[in-house]
C-alpha cells in the first residue's frame, strides 16, 4: 500500500515584500509503506514545505496529496492524518512541553482520548523504543540534545503513526547525537515498519536509506538509490549539495589513477578498498 | 604574544542546590596572538561555559582570567566591560537569530554607534565589515536581512561582530544548521578573516573533518576539563581515548589507523582528506616502498 500518494503538488507563498515565491513546483512523490526515504536539497529548495503538505499544515493550491488513501483536502479526516504521521522537528525543545519525560509522552495520546492503560502501556513501549526507559520520571530540561530528540520521537511514537516526517532533526546535536537519533530511526523502520522521511543536510545520513530524493527550485530533480544518485556528482554539485566525504576521497583517488572499485558511500567502504588495494 | 590568559578557573552552575553542576574545573590555557585554535568536546563538557568567561558574560568564581591588560579577577576597580567586549567578538550559535534592524545596513551599524562613533567612522566601518564576508554594500545594505538565505543572514550577523574591530574573534559552532553551500561560504570567510582582519581566531566545532581543515591547535574539553592541548597534527595520536569521550575523529585518520593495523604505512601527518589522497598516491606510485 501507498504510504504517501502526491501528485502535482504546487504553492506559493507571499513574501514581506508583496512578492511571490512558489514552494513546490508540480511535485509528484510516490513512498511505499515501510520505505526511508531521504529527503536533500539546499536551504529554501522546499523540502520543509513538502513536509508540511504531508499532513496537512498547509495544503497546497494544485494537485492531491493521499496518506494511505485519505486526501489532505478532506478536512473532517484531519485527524486521522495526524495521527497517521508524526513530525520530529530541528529543536527539541519546541517540541517539550512537560517538565516530565512520561507526561511529555502521554500527551499525544491523552488528546486522542485513549484510556489511561493503554496510555502507560503506550509510554513504556515509546521509551523502549528510544532506549530511553530508565529516564521515565526525569526532566527532559537537563538533557543532552541527542536525549531531548529521542523523548521527542517517544511523543510522536506514542500516537502510533504509520509515517515519520524528521525535518532536519539532527541539525543541532553533536556526533553523539546525530548517530542516536539517526539509529532510532533506523530501528524503527525496520522492527516497526514505520515510513521514514529523513530531512538533512548530512550527506553521510543519506547513504544507507532506500531512496533519495533530491529537490532543487520548488521541483524533485532525481529520486532513485543512494548508489544512483550520488553517481551524479554534476547533478549533486548543480543542486548546492555534497558528495559523502568517502565518496569524494575515494572519486578523487580514482582520478588520480587509484583503481578503487564499486560507489565507495561509507567509511567502511572505504577502508576496505584502500586497504585492498594497498595490499 | 599572549592574548589571553586563564589560569585555574572553576565554575559551578546553580552552587548549592540540588542541580548544583561543575561547568569548569580547574582551566588553565593560553591564547596567543596568531592562534587559529579550535574547541572540541560533546555536548555539555564546558566548552560554551569557558567562552562565556572571554569576554565577561560570566565572570570567573574561582581562578584568573586575563584577556590583554583587563584582568577580569579584579574586583576593584571593575574591570573594563565595555573595552573588553570590543575587543573580543563573539560570534554565537546560529548568530542570525540576533538580526534586528530593518536593513542590513542599521543592523551592522548598531555595534559602532553605540560606541558613539562619528557618522563617517561608522560608515567605513560597515563598509568593510560587508567587504569582508563578501557582501556588496550597495547592493545588500536596503534589504532587509529577513528577506537573505541562511548563510547571507550570518554572514551579515558576522559582520556586526566584525563591525567592533575586535583583537579576538570567537565563533560557537559557526556552521552549525546550514547547508552545504552556506557550509563552505562560511568557512572560506573564517579562513580569510584569519588572514587579513582578525590574527586570532577561536572556532568551537562538533564537526572534526570541518575543524581540522582550518585551525592548527585543538583543545579537548571533556568533563569540565582541559583533556588535550596539542597542534592538530598531534593531537590524534591519541585517537583511542577520543573515541573513548565519545568524540569523533576524522575520516582521513580513520582510514589511517585501519591501514596502519593491515600494516600498511603511509608517509607524514595524515589529518585531512588531502592529506590521505596524496599519502595513498605516494604510496601506490612507489610501489608500498617508502
Amino acid at each position: 500500500m501507498k504510504a504517501i500518494h502526491i501528485s502535482g503538488a504546487t504553492l506559493e507563498y507571499k513574501t514581506q515584500t508583496g512578492g511571490i515565491v512558489r514552494a513546490l513546483n508540480n511535485v509528484s512523490l510516490d513512498v511505499e509503506e515501510g520505505e526511508f526515504i531521504a529527503l536533500l536539497g539546499h536551504n529554501g529548495s522546499g523540502k520543509s514545505t513538502l513536509a508540511k503538505i504531508l499532513n496537512g499544515l498547509l495544503i497546497p493550491r494544485l494537485g492531491e496529496i493521499e496518506i494511505f488513501g485519505v486526501n489532505t483536502k478532506d478536512i473532517s479526516k484531519i485527524f486521522e492524518i495526524r495521527s497517521n504521521i508524526g513530525m520530529v522537528f530541528q529543536n527539541p525543545d519546541n517540541q517539550m512541553i512537560a517538565s516530565i519525560v512520561e507526561d511529555d509522552i502521554a500527551f499525544g495520546p491523552e488528546n486522542l482520548g485513549i484510556p489511561r492503560e493503554e496510555i502507560i502501556k503506550r509510554v513504556d513501549w515509546a521509551l523502549e523504543k528510544v532506549g530511553m526507559s530508565e529516564h521515565r520520571t526525569s526532566t527532559p530540561f537537563k538533557m543532552s540534545g541527542g536525549q531531548k530528540q529521542r523523548i521527542a520521537i517517544a511523543g510522536i511514537l506514542a500516537i502510533k503513526p504509520r509515517i515519520i516526517v524528521f525535518d532536519e532533526s539532527t541539525a543541532m546535536l553533536d556526533p553523539q547525537g546525530r548517530k542516536e537519533v539517526l539509529e532510532v530511526a533506523k530501528q524503527l523502520n525496520k522492527e516497526e515498519k514505520i515510513t521514514i522521511i529523513w530531512i538533512t543536510h548530512y550527506m553521510d545520513e543519506a547513504v544507507d536509506c532506500d531512496r533519495i530524493a533530491i529537490m532543487n527550485d520548488a521541483r524533485i530533480v532525481a529520486i532513485d538509490t543512494p548508489q544512483n544518485i550520488f553517481k551524479r556528482t554534476e547533478l549533486i554539485e548543480s543542486c548546492g549539495l555534497d558528495l559523502p566525504l568517502p565518496l569524494s576521497i575515494s572519486n578523487s583517488l580514482k582520478s588520480q589513477g587509484i583503481d578503487l572499485q564499486g560507489e565507495i558511500l561509507t567509511e567502511n567502504a572505504l577502508k576496505e578498498e584502500v586497504c585492498k588495494i594497498l595490499k | 604574544m599572549q592574548n589571553i590568559e586563564i589560569k585555574n578557573l572553576t565554575h559551578v552552575y546553580s552552587k548549592k542546590t540540588p542541580y548544583e553542576k561543575v561547568a569548569l574545573k580547574d582551566v588553565t590555557l593560553t591564547i596567543n596572538e596568531g592562534d587559529f585554535l579550535g574547541i572540541i568536546g560533546h555536548t555539555g563538557s564546558g566548552k560554551s561555559t569557558f567562552i562565556q568567561h572571554l569576554n565577561g558574560l560570566i565572570k570567573p568564581q574561582q581562578g584568573e582570567v586575563k584577556v590583554f591588560d583587563i584582568n577580569l579577577t579584579q574586583k576593584k576597580p571593575k574591570p573594563d566591560f565595555r573595552k573588553l567586549r570590543q575587543e573580543v567578538g563573539m560570534v554565537f550559535q546560529y548568530p542570525e537569530y540576533q538580526l534586528f534592524a530593518d536593513t542590513v545596513e542599521k543592523d551592522i551599524a548598531f555595534g559602532p554607534k553605540n560606541l558613539k562613533l562619528s557618522k563617517e567612522e561608522i560608515n567605513t566601518r560597515v563598509r568593510h565589515a560587508m567587504q569582508a564576508v563578501g557582501l556588496d554594500y550597495d547592493y545588500y545594505k536596503d534589504r532587509s536581512p529577513f528577506d537573505l538565505s541562511g548563510g547571507q543572514k550570518r554572514r551579515v550577523a558576522i559582520a556586526g561582530v566584525l563591525a567592533m574591530m575586535p583583537k579576538v574573534l570567537i565563533l560557537d559552532e559557526p556552521t552549525a544548521g546550514l547547508d552545504p553551500i552556506g557550509k563552505k561560504q562560511i568557512l572560506n570567510l573564517i579562513k580569510s578573516l584569519k588572514n587579513t582582519i582578525t590574527p586570532t581566531i577561536v572556532v568551537i566545532s562538533h564537526d572534526i573533518n570541518e575543524i581540522t581543515q582550518y585551525c592548527t591547535r585543538l583543545v579537548v574539553f571533556n568533563n569540565a576539563k582541559v583533556a588535550f592541548d596539542l597542534p592538530v597534527s598531534e593531537l590524534f595520536n591519541h585517537s583511542e581515548e577520543l573515541l573513548a569521550m565519545g568524540l569523533d575523529i576524522p575520516l582521513a585518520v580513520k582510514v589511517n589507523n585501519h591501514l596502519k593495523a593491515n600494516g600498511i604505512k603511509l608517509e607524514g601527518d595524515i589529518i585531512t582528506p588531502q592529506d590521505l589522497i596524496s599519502a595513498i598516491v605516494k604510496y601506490k606510485n612507489n610501489g608500498g616502498k617508502l
